[in-house]
């Protein structure tokens, strides 16, 4: 029951993260910014809104979208919230979870190539070459996770995580956000406000998508957000299961902590050069491998 | 028992009659197919069985020395029966459209190939196992140099017969040395032999030689140019079992060695790990898409030695717990990469055939030409990326629960494992962009030349084996409760367990996560059409940034797609440039290739030295027919010296 | 406490092999040593702790990176040009080293200080590491620092008391060593117009370069 609350609290406050994000921004550039509410209106405008499609786009395009957020349902599902309970636990959940996330990408990508435009064939690439590098860090940390609580499942790993010392799992949280970075395509790796096809990365790949199916790929991008922030926030917030008015406030700020400090990194970095972001990556991996070894 | 054999001889005279029957008609050769989908059948129906059941064994005389013509068909044999006689089934129906010339002789060699394959996984005397080995790679070669007009397939085949005579020489060596111990060639003697024997030396020259044949880097030189070289279902069943033959080698020689120490165990993740990681980069550097396919088997091989490595690590550190769940993952993705590699192969067959190509350059656009071709395509892309809810998850999983369940406590075998998932997490995101470029490139977007334009669907008879094998992959991901009693009774025989093991319960929540992530994409796709009803729907060219004489030429194409992955790798493709250049420039190209770092790397300095040291014996070698009587005569002369000595 | 000290000490290993810029390496070992300093103090407060804690974090964070600094300066190098091992394998490479030696001292009796005793080690060849790929006296210098740095992390693991004058004695050594290669440095670049030490080969008296 907790955790159907707390799967419903997420799909209500997904949203709300880019928006956060985008007034930290704002208030750094010393702009009033929209309102942290506007991906609401945009994602109901757009679900009204009929559709245009490439002349050349198969279903393959079509079913892109739909996937991708069928894919952020599932990992939803298996990543507990503020309760600590999850809605479907297995052991192996934990790569299910990654699995889910890898299969996002596959439909991204295969609708991007299905438009036949370079640009988003480049877009894909990128993302593909990101989402590889990005992969170990991921699986070091989980890695750790299992090592010290043997759970092979979030739900059954999380409250255990208190076993672990402060800083392995700070190292871990460090590498991850990272990864949180590079996979929701923010700045150093990508940059979400750019307006140059050939610079764009995600933004580029969906170009072709208009009406619910932007809606649908949106949202998506959103519960990714979500899901890879509760990761990162639950590795610092071992909570056993069962509901607490605490934990849930607790588990809320440090995902909008996170979504500030998201915006904070963007106002105050640059993007890598394309061929230096393996080495962030890489340095993700190296945390959460010294958080693996010192665990 | 009786049924293996019925099958042995229904696949030999299916053949036979294919063979004679040239004379008479277009269809009548059909017989051998036919008759291979009929001995499958009984294949099937004697390993399911036996499965679960005690060892049979079935020994008959034969007049050669040392050999006996005795079957036993245990656990393990049975196993590796099930993918063999599943994708003959359907390579079967598949041939019968796609061979086009040379029909008798085409199914009489298919039959001989299969009958040889499951001769070698059933043989139980070294003489006999070494001649349907021979058999098979024999007959292999002939398929391999079957279009061999060209030079490059005979190169293939020259490369292929090398290789695997090579592999075989290490096994030869074994089995001798086995034989002259024990005193008998029969396996069942080998156990004793094998004790006088130090491990390290059996351990060595059964990964060298079986290792050859199931393509462990750097063993797998010969794999990625014989594989694309023969017809595409002969191709499926090559990288689908013949590689398989390898493993199951390595696994019966250590079934007469316990217990396995726990370094094999390591030094299995060691190959694994580089199997994998370099098959997958190697593919990805491909852009004629049998050959991607076929380092794709690489990089299969090194996932699943991976997971019999974990097992044996496991084992000898007394988990049996781990080692079950690592062994079932490997075997189950044996029987997995058997059934979509087939698919993937005879699916690019499909597509060299209708577009005379098999470039992924010049492709693009054919999903909407050969739908049907098109989707198991996608099914199979997506079910060797692992990707929920197809059955490469379901055998990755397992073999990744292995590798986590291993972590807990410090010492080796905890890095081991987390070499081995950081290595299979490297993998999947590889494979899943490797397989995406792949159907992105050739089906998606637009055709890039006129032969992908005037693409066909092909008949039913080769799309209906598709349409099987992709459901089946679906099958085994969504009831992986179901089809994965047989790789965990496998395992619990690998393991010396005797009584039935139960199912682990993360299985069934696996196949019902994957239904329902199924269940839950379905109700969007309505919903989404709920959402488009009485909507404006229109259809617009791609956005072109506003340039407004785009051409599909301009498509970002597979070597594009790979090169940022494959240079932060640290793999650079080799680039042939003939730039534009002067006022009025010529025709300009463009061609990358990724080299295979074992080729240029070790075997042809290798080689080089070889032929620089051995130059001086062409001396020996010079034509005249009178010089080579003198050396037969000269070593007839000494044998029998050495005799009377 | 200790532990934060030795994963910051871990950090500063990483981010050595990670970048090339020689500003950045300096200020990076210098907060090494910084921490290496007061990891003295983690045995206890004494009087000898609290003495060798202050010398490290003189010689170490304070003086060390002022002349590297000012040498770097007036050389007018600003990066490692060209390593012999790229950035990026180098991280890769470095994980692999610090998971040898989280092995290595697993075998060591030493207890709690076990931690102590890996990263000690892994510092050492994170020193050893930079001194074999980069090219440039500077980059090297910090290698030896490294080096020191992990020696001295690895002798505080061990001994129950550590012996003060051994670890001075120690620390003069580099101080001699990083003074002369200072002064070195700064000759080699204003005689020869740069510091990559792999171009002084031509020094050698081999008929190759007569």
């Amino acid at each position: 029951m907790t955790a159907l609350a707390d799967f419903l609290i997420a799909l209500a406050l997904a949203p709300l993260l880019p928006g956060i994000i985008n007034r930290v921004k704002a208030f750094f550039a010393g702009r009033q910014g929209q309102s942290p509410f506007q991906l609401y209106y945009d994602l109901l405008k757009l679900l009204r809104k009929g559709a245009v499609y490439s002349t050349c786009a198969t279903y393959v395009f079509r079913l892109g979208p739909v996937i991708g957020l069928a894919a952020m349902l599932g990992a939803l599902a298996v990543m507990p919230g503020g309760s600590g309970d999850a809605l479907h636990n297995f052991d192996g959940g934990i790569i299910f979870f990654a699995y889910l996330l890898a299969l996002a990408r596959f439909a991204a990508i295969l609708a991007a190539l299905d438009t036949g435009s370079s640009f988003e064939g480049m877009g894909a690439s990128r993302e593909a070459l990101y989402s590889a590098l990005a992969e170990p860090p991921l699986f070091v940390a989980l890695a750790m996770l299992v090592k010290t609580t043997g759970g092979l499942s979030f739900e059954a790993a999380f409250p255990d995580a208190a076993l672990l010392g402060g800083t392995p799992r700070l190292l871990a949280a460090a590498a991850l956000f990272l990864v949180f970075l590079a996979e929701n395509c923010r700045i150093p790796t990508d940059d979400p406000n750019t307006h140059l096809e050939l610079t764009m990365m995600h933004e580029v790949m969906v170009l072709d998508h208009s009406g619910p199916d932007f809606a649908f790929i949106s949202y998506g991008a959103a519960l990714k957000m979500w899901v890879l922030g509760a990761l990162t926030a639950r590795f610092l917030l071992p909570f056993g299961p069962g509901f607490e008015l605490r934990q849930e406030a607790l588990f809320l700020a440090a995902m909008f902590a996170i979504a500030l400090l998201t915006g904070v990194v963007e106002s105050c970095m640059a993007r890598l050069r394309l061929n230096r972001v393996p080495a962030m990556l890489l340095a993700a991996l190296a945390l959460s491998f010294a958080a693996f070894v010192t665990a | 028992m009786e049924l293996l054999v019925l099958s042995f001889v229904i696949l030999v005279l299916s053949g036979l009659c294919a063979l004679f029957s040239r004379r008479f008609s277009f269809l009548s050769a059909s017989c051998g197919p036919i008759g291979a989908v009929a001995a499958s059948l009984c294949g099937l129906a004697a390993a399911i069985p036996a499965l679960s059941s005690a060892p049979q064994t079935l020994a008959l005389p034969w007049s050669l020395p040392g050999a006996s013509f005795s079957l036993k068909l245990d656990q393990l044999s049975a196993f590796f029966l099930l993918p063999l006689f599943a994708l003959c089934i359907c390579a079967a129906v598949y041939s019968l459209r796609y061979v086009d010339k040379r029909r008798s002789e085409s199914f009489f060699l298919f039959n001989l190939l299969a009958a040889s394959m499951a001769l070698v996984l059933t043989a139980s005397n070294a003489v006999l196992f070494l001649v349907a080995w021979e058999v098979m790679t024999l007959v292999s070669f002939l398929f391999v140099v079957w279009d061999g007009a060209d030079g490059e397939s005979r190169q293939a085949g020259w490369t292929y017969l090398v290789a695997t005579h090579i592999g075989t020489a290490f096994l030869l060596i074994l089995f001798t040395l086995a034989w002259s111990r024990a005193g008998s060639a029969e396996f069942d003697a080998f156990p004793k032999a094998f004790q006088t024997l130090p491990f390290g030396a059996v351990a060595a020259l059964a990964v060298l030689g079986f290792g050859t044949k199931a393509g462990f880097f750097p063993l797998h030189v010969w794999l990625p140019k014989a594989h694309p070289a023969a017809p595409s279902h002969i191709s499926a069943l090559m990288s689908g079992i013949m590689i398989k033959t390898g493993l199951y080698g390595i696994l019966r020689m250590l079934t007469f060695c316990p217990p396995v120490p726990q370094w094999f165990g390591w030094l299995l993740i060691g190959i694994g790990i580089v199997s994998g990681v370099l098959g997958i980069l190697l593919a990805l550097g491909q852009h004629d898409i049998k050959k991607f396919l076929a380092y794709s088997s690489v990089e299969n091989m090194g996932v699943i030695a991976l997971g019999f490595g974990l097992g044996y690590a496991a084992q000898a550190q007394g988990r049996a717990d781990i080692a079950l769940l690592a062994f079932a993952g490997a075997f189950l993705h044996v029987l997995n990469h058997s059934l979509f590699k087939g698919l993937l192969f005879m699916a690019a067959g499909s597509v060299a055939h209708a577009t005379g190509t098999r470039d992924m350059e010049k492709l693009g656009g054919l999903l909407r030409l050969m739908p049907v071709t098109g989707t198991c395509f996608l099914a199979g892309a997506a079910a060797i990326s692992a990707l929920p809810p197809f059955n490469g998850f379901i055998s990755e999983l397992l073999i990744y629960l292995g590798a986590f369940k291993s972590l807990p406590g410090s010492g080796p075998n905890a890095l081991a494992g987390l070499a081995a998932l950081t290595a299979l997490a490297i993998i999947g995101a590889l494979a899943a962009a490797c397989f995406a470029r792949a159907f992105g490139t050739a089906f998606l977007g637009l055709p890039r030349s006129a032969a992908a334009e005037h693409a066909h669907e092909s008949p039913r008879q080769m799309t209906i084996p598709l349409v099987l094998l992709a459901l089946l992959c679906l099958g085994i991901g969504a009831l992986p409760s179901f089809f994965g009693r047989p790789a965990f009774t496998a395992a619990a025989a690998l393991l010396n367990i005797q009584t039935q093991v139960p199912l682990p319960a993360m299985l069934f929540s696996a196949g019902w996560a994957g239904l329902s992530l199924a269940a839950v994409a379905l109700a969007l796709w309505l919903g989404r059409n709920l959402l488009f009803s009485g909507k404006k729907i229109s259809s617009m060219p791609t956005w072109g940034c506003g340039y407004a004489a785009p051409t599909p030429r301009m498509q970002y194409t597979a070597s594009s797609f790979a090169q940022p992955l494959l240079s932060a790798f640290g793999l650079n493709l080799k680039v042939k440039l003939e730039p534009v250049s002067g006022l009025f420039p010529r025709q300009a190209g463009f061609r990358s290739d990724a080299q295979d770092m074992a080729r240029t790397r070790i075997y042809k300095p290798l080689f080089e030295l070889v032929e620089d040291k051995l130059g001086l014996l062409r001396k020996i070698q010079h034509g005249s027919i009178h010089a080579y009587i003198l050396y037969i005569a000269v070593a007839l002369a000494f044998a029998l010296g050495w005799a009377l000595l | 406490m200790m532990e934060l000290l030795l994963i910051l000490i871990l950090l500063t290993d990483v981010a050595l092999c990670s970048t090339g810029r020689l500003r950045v390496l300096v200020r990076t070992a210098a907060w090494q040593g910084f921490f290496l300093g007061l990891l003295a103090l983690c045995k206890g407060f004494t009087f000898h702790a609290a003495t060798l804690a202050a010398a490290t974090i003189a010689v170490k964070a304070v003086i060390f990176p002022y002349i590297l600094n000012r040498a770097i300066r007036k050389s007018g190098t600003l990066t490692e040009p060209l390593p012999y091992v790229s950035y990026n394998l180098s991280i890769v490479l470095c994980a692999l080293m610090l998971g040898l030696c989280v092995l290595a001292a697993d075998r060591l009796p030493s207890g709690q200080w076990r931690m102590a005793a890996s990263i000690g080690f892994f510092t050492m060849f994170t020193g050893f590491f930079l001194i074999i790929t980069r090219r440039t006296a500077f980059s090297q210098v910090i290698g030896y620092l490294a080096l020191e740095g992990g020696i001295y992390a690895f002798g505080l693991s061990l001994w129950q008391e550590m012996q003060v004058e051994v670890e001075m004695g120690l620390l003069l050594d580099v101080f001699a060593a990083i003074f002369i290669m200072g002064i070195v440095i700064y000759r080699i670049s204003s005689e020869f117009e740069h510091a990559d030490t792999a171009r002084l080969d031509f020094l050698n008296d081999s008929e190759e370069y007569d």
